[in-house]
């Protein structure tokens, strides 16, 4: 008696437990969408799909017999021509110029969208704070770089930096490392192991950036842009860099000293800063910030399109993406980079 | 103020023309139990001036000299009336005898509070009725049985969080006693807090808020529980599909002291633990699991002399869940490792109340509370070390744990110059001590050979913060004609936190006309400011929930509620209303985009947004409340939307969206049948337009990596490569899932026994088994091809269940 006991009991709270069912939904028609980013005196290059309903499993579909009108400050560029995948227009905008696209796809409503193509950041006052060995294969840079911000524009900014790092050897070479002298790669196979000979290895550091700027509080690592939207932007790249996102509005129309630090791994383990070259290399490198400004509407979208990756969890709240296409989906933004170099070794 | 020095002035120029008015004061309780009656009407039939009994049972009515037909009644009581020459003040307290009979007219009541009242937008259910609606495993409770009634909703099925017209589930004042809690569900919201075998009598405003109430912004839900009764011992215990429960009053010092205990727990955890190993391969897993809660309810009355009593109440409740996994056996080295993890929360709240009768015109309560708030999620691990027959345990744990104390004092003042003016004034400060996510850690060391080791504990981080929240009114019922009575009042309040101050003067007025005996019209207008804001994610309502104060960057919640409505009394058998309202509140909160709530104590005002929001709703309500069918219909047609549209506050693109408990309609029936002492039933069915939801319906390309684009077999472009999808949804809940209904049916047997009566309870929850969503995923088919699929996760099935309740 007592097991049946256990067992209605059992039972009757177990059936409280979750029961799935498919569940049928109106699916809903595709959209247009639209993606491109410009940069003064690039041409245009945009990509035309169509999105889908989130249950379908076909293919992604390219538009490829899209009318697409742009116009610069008001005056048509054109024409569009289709390949590869994507629309080009041949165009030289300019920093400050006002850029319209329409878009219009057979069978369905017309889209259209606006951009400004963002000045370049003005750097300048990059300067090595300090250095020094945090631990026995890491080491500290503490920098500052000043950004001038464009009282006229609002946009958004993502800064990164890379440490570029070229040492000259006349030692024994490691086999295990592939070595430059006078342009000419040595692959180590093809040398001796205990070979003594000149050689220079290039060492290139992206640097995960740390900052208590409350400016960059709100600072998230993104993907690289010219991985968002295949094309070559002149940012630092690398993997998993940290690079801050952030819009103009902390510093509106005012000249900001940003204080950054970063720890990079180094692998030259009797490398000693302090004495010249004790493992007989001579280091020269070079301390590079990048500073990429982005239309608002395109800062927006990379930072919430990043934010929709980590929001699948259940306790997380939904993002929804930006976009500025109107009557579609997607983004038309715009860019300009500019770097500061200084070579930190130049005063040993 | 001068023009509120005018209003004194006026009020002082009545009591003087009133000289020759006499006042009839005293206590209104139930002769078998002993137990003061709330709302009681008292009414001179000769002159139609009549009053209610206050929270403690207790009425004042000042009368002009002359003859007086008194008539006290209570719904389910014998009525009391006396004929008497007026020429003096008079003490009268009475005793009403329940009414074994069932016809209507005599359990009727004179309903003072119904179409007479000034008040509206509140819901007074006798709280017998709302024990015999029929609810999830025949688990009686009364946050459920309220969400049944117009503007009155409940979040995912089975929640017992309350979101009332257009309001969210942390805008709601829940008064134990007089003592706000913080946390009144259990089992996630399946279950209240409140046992409702401790009640005595609930009321729920919705709007027109009189001013001795403030703090939440959507509601104010005031439950009274049991004194206890003076005369006899009493109790009962029952036994349910999942919980047991145990009540038991009686005199201490009869007719003098009194004390009322009750107490739950649920034991689904003992029931189930023998089938864990079963369900669970013992192979692999040695594991317990379980999970719990209980509340404890208690209370004792002193009457001190017919002017003076004292109340003690107390009330604990807690939810426990835990599991403990052996993951990890290494024979060699006789050396077992556990993980535990585990999650408690709850409220304690202990009151001190003394009521005093300055003189028959003027009533004081004096009371004092403490109230502590608490969650915490624990994280360990156990390693068992045996070594020849002893086994020394390593035991590391965090707490992960939020706290909030709040300790208050309160005077209110009841003050009836005359028969047109009834005054309620006080005032009242809490202290706050909020404590969120502290983070504690203990590391104990021991052997069962009774070596208690080495204890080390300590705590990693925490933040207090104080606050100071105080509170004054004054209002005044005023019957300004025989058919225009209005209720109007200020509330002031003031919150002081981390060297900020806010400040806020709330009016609140209501007001009715009598058009008939039957028929009136009433109209209401409220103020209300927040102080304290629940911060909780959107999809899941979890006992993690942080409870947060203002801060200097976070504003106070404040909105503007003005409601009218129609009311009719059927022979005062049935009450009809129609109301309608528009409701505007701001400062609400809302996760930003992307956030979570996990580790935001220290940077929570950086991942809300701020913004608006504003509600508005027809109610139609028919109710009855006495006779052999009771029950009633509402049916609500509403709408609720949100603004969030402030500067680096944005939302939905600075777009308004849907609340996520928008509904537009809401219809409800109970009906409850009781032809005689031995059967009773009742039946439920609900019916609402389903919730909101945010769904990303479109999928974009995201252009990653080196896609190249080949021709499909039309001769079209396509990306091939295998893209990364990018979920897009056009806009924040944006999908409505489909309607919900359901039925449930519950039936009571009763007999009398030689000690006691015995119930047998009967119910059956969603009769007809609609599949209701609870929430919907996106799942996968694994064939020869993956396919999409969305999935709808249902809950609740038909549940049949049974309990059994003895009483003595």
């Amino acid at each position: 008696m007592k097991k049946y006991i256990y067992l209605l009991a059992a039972m009757c709270c177990l059936a409280a437990c979750e029961k799935p069912i498919e569940f049928e939904i109106e699916e809903t028609e595709p959209l247009v969408v639209v993606n491109s980013v410009m940069q003064a005196d690039s041409g245009f290059t945009a990509r035309v799909t169509l999105s889908r309903f989130f249950l379908d499993e076909t293919k992604f579909k390219v538009v490829n017999d899209a009318t697409l009108a742009l116009t610069i400050n008001g005056t048509p560029a054109g024409p569009a021509t289709f390949g590869n995948g994507r629309y080009t227009i041949a165009c030289s905008p300019q920093p400050g110029d006002t850029v319209h696209l329409d878009v219009s796809v057979p069978g369905k409503a017309p889209v259209s969208a606006g951009t400004r193509i963002p000045y370049k950041p003005q750097l300048s006052g990059l300067k090595l704070l300090s250095e020094r060995d945090v631990d026995y294969y890491d080491r500290e840079l503490t920098f500052s770089v000043v950004l001038q911000d464009r009282p006229s524009e609002s946009v958004g900014y993502m800064l990164s930096a890379k440490l570029l790092d070229t040492i000259d050897f006349d030692t024994i070479i490691e086999p295990w490392v592939d070595y430059i002298y006078n342009g000419r790669e040595y692959v180590p196979d093809t040398i001796g192991w205990d070979t003594i000979m000149p050689h220079q290895e290039v060492r290139n550091y992206t640097l995960y950036l740390e900052s208590d700027d409350p400016v960059l509080s709100s600072g998230v690592g993104l993907d690289d842009i010219e991985d968002i939207f295949d094309f070559k932007a002149p940012s630092a790249k690398g993997g998993g860099e940290r690079k801050f996102m952030f819009l103009d509005d902390a510093i509106s129309g005012q000249k900001h000293e940003f204080l950054l630090k970063s720890s990079y791994y180094y692998y030259d383990y009797d490398y000693d800063f302090d004495e010249k070259s004790p493992d007989g290399g001579v280091h020269n490198r070079t301390l590079i910030v990048n500073v990429t400004a982005l239309s608002r509407d395109l800062f927006l979208y990379m930072k919430t399109k990043e934010q929709s990756y980590d929001a699948l969890e259940i306790f997380t709240e939904p993002v929804q993406i930006h976009c500025n296409v109107v009557g579609g989906i997607g983004i038309l933004g715009s860019m300009s980079a500019a770097e500061i170099k200084k070579n930190i070794d130049e005063k040993k | 103020m001068k023009r509120l020095l005018t209003y004194l002035m006026l009020v002082m120029a009545g009591v003087a023309a009133m000289a020759q008015s006499y006042t009839i004061n005293g206590t209104v309780t139930d002769k078998k139990t002993g137990e003061t009656l709330i709302g009681a009407t008292v009414m001179d039939v000769n002159s139609g001036k009549g009053t209610v009994t206050n929270a403690y049972g207790y009425y004042t009515l000042t009368l002009k000299k002359d003859s007086v037909n008194l008539r006290i009644s209570y719904v389910g009581y014998r009525p009391y009336e006396r004929k008497m020459m007026l020429s003096a003040n008079e003490q009268l307290s009475v005793q009403l005898y329940p009414s074994q009979q069932l016809e209507e007219v005599v359990i009727t009541a004179d309903k003072v509070q119904g179409v007479k009242s000034s008040q509206m937008s509140a819901i007074e259910v006798p709280v017998e009725q709302l024990k015999a609606v029929p609810v999830l495993f025949g688990e009686s409770d009364i946050l459920k049985a309220l969400q049944l009634m117009p503007g009155v909703q409940s979040g995912s099925e089975g929640q017992a969080g309350m979101y009332v017209r257009g309001g969210g589930p942390d805008e709601n004042l829940f008064l134990l006693d007089g003592v706000p809690l913080y946390n009144v569900n259990h089992a996630g919201g399946f279950f209240s807090a409140f046992n409702s075998d401790a009640v005595k009598n609930v009321t729920l405003y919705k709007g027109s808020f009189p001013a001795h109430f403030g703090g939440r912004l959507s509601s104010v839900l005031d439950i009274t529980t049991n004194n206890g009764n003076d005369q006899t011992y009493h109790g009962s215990a029952s036994l349910g599909l999942i919980s047991a429960k145990i009540a038991v009053e009686g005199p201490i010092i009869k007719e003098k002291t009194t004390f009322s205990i009750s107490a739950r727990r649920t034991y689904a955890d003992f029931l189930l633990q023998p089938f864990i190993p079963l369900i669970l391969d013992q192979d692999e897993y040695d594991m317990s699991v379980g999970y719990y809660f209980y509340d404890l309810n208690a209370k004792v009355t002193h009457k001190f002399s017919d002017k003076s009593r004292l109340y003690a109440s107390y009330y604990l409740g807690d939810d426990v869940m835990y599991a403990k996994v052996l993951v990890g056996d290494n024979p060699i080295m006789s050396k077992d490792d556990y993980l535990k993890f585990g999650f408690q929360w709850g409220n304690m709240v202990g009151s001190l109340r003394w009521n005093y009768v300055i003189n028959p015109k003027l009533f004081m309560n004096i009371s004092g509370s403490f109230t502590r708030y608490r969650n915490s999620v624990l994280f360990g691990t156990e390693e068992h070390y045996r070594i020849n027959d002893t086994t020394t345990v390593l035991d590391m744990q965090m707490d992960y744990n939020s706290n909030i104390h709040d300790w208050s004092g309160r005077i209110d003042f009841d003050y009836m110059p005359n028969p047109n003016h009834s005054i309620k004034y006080g005032a009242a400060y809490t202290y706050h001590e909020f404590m969120p996510e502290v983070l504690d850690y203990a590391l104990n060391t021991g052997d069962d050979a009774g070596d208690e080791g080495v204890d080390t504990v300590g705590t990693l981080r925490s933040s207090t913060v104080y606050a100071h929240e105080m509170m004054a009114f004054i209002e005044d019922d005023w019957s300004v004609t025989e058919s225009v009575k209005i209720n109007g009042g200020l509330n002031f309040t003031g919150f002081s936190v981390r060297d900020k101050f806010y400040p806020s003067v709330q009016p609140r007025l209501s007001g009715r006309i009598l058009l008939s005996n039957d028929w009136s019209i009433k109209v209401g207008y409220a103020y209300m400011t927040q102080y304290l804001h629940l911060l909780s994610n959107s999809s899941v309502s979890l006992p993690t929930d942080l409870w947060v104060p203002v801060t200097d960057k976070i504003l106070p919640m404040t909105s503007n509620q003005v409601a009218g409505g129609v009311f009719y009394s059927w022979k005062s058998l049935v009450d009809f209303s129609v109301e309608g309202y528009y409701k505007r509140m701001s400062n609400l909160l809302e996760y930003k985009e992307g956030s979570t709530f996990m580790g935001s104590s220290e940077t929570w005002e950086q991942k809300v947004s701020m913004g608006d929001g504003w509600a508005y709703g027809v109610e139609l309500l028919a109710q009855k409340t006495v006779g052999q069918y009771t029950g009633w219909i509402g049916y609500t047609w509403s709408k609720a939307e949100r603004l969030f549209n402030r500067e680096g506050q944005v939302l939905n693109n600075g777009q308004v969206f849907p609340a996520k408990y928008d509904r537009r309609h809401d219809l409800s029936i109970v009906l409850t049948y009781k032809p005689n002492d031995r059967f009773d039933c009742s039946a439920t069915f609900v019916y609402s337009t389903g919730n909101t939801s945010t769904l990303a319906m479109q999928q974009i390309v995201d252009q990653e990596g080196s896609t190249s684009v080949e021709m499909d077999e039309f001769g079209n472009p396509v990306i091939v490569e295998e893209p990364v999808d990018v979920n897009y949804m056009e806009s924040r809940n944006n999908y409505r899932l489909p309607a919900y209904h359901r039925m449930d049916l519950s039936a009571n047997f009763h007999k009398k026994l030689k000690h006691g009566q015995r119930t047998w309870n009967v119910s059956i929850y969603n009769v007809y088994n609609h599949q209701n969503p609870y929430l919907i995923y996106q799942s996968y088919d694994l064939g020869l091809t993956e396919t999409k699929k969305l999935m709808q996760l249902s809950i609740f099935p038909i549940l049949p269940s049974v309990s059994y309740v003895y009483r003595f």
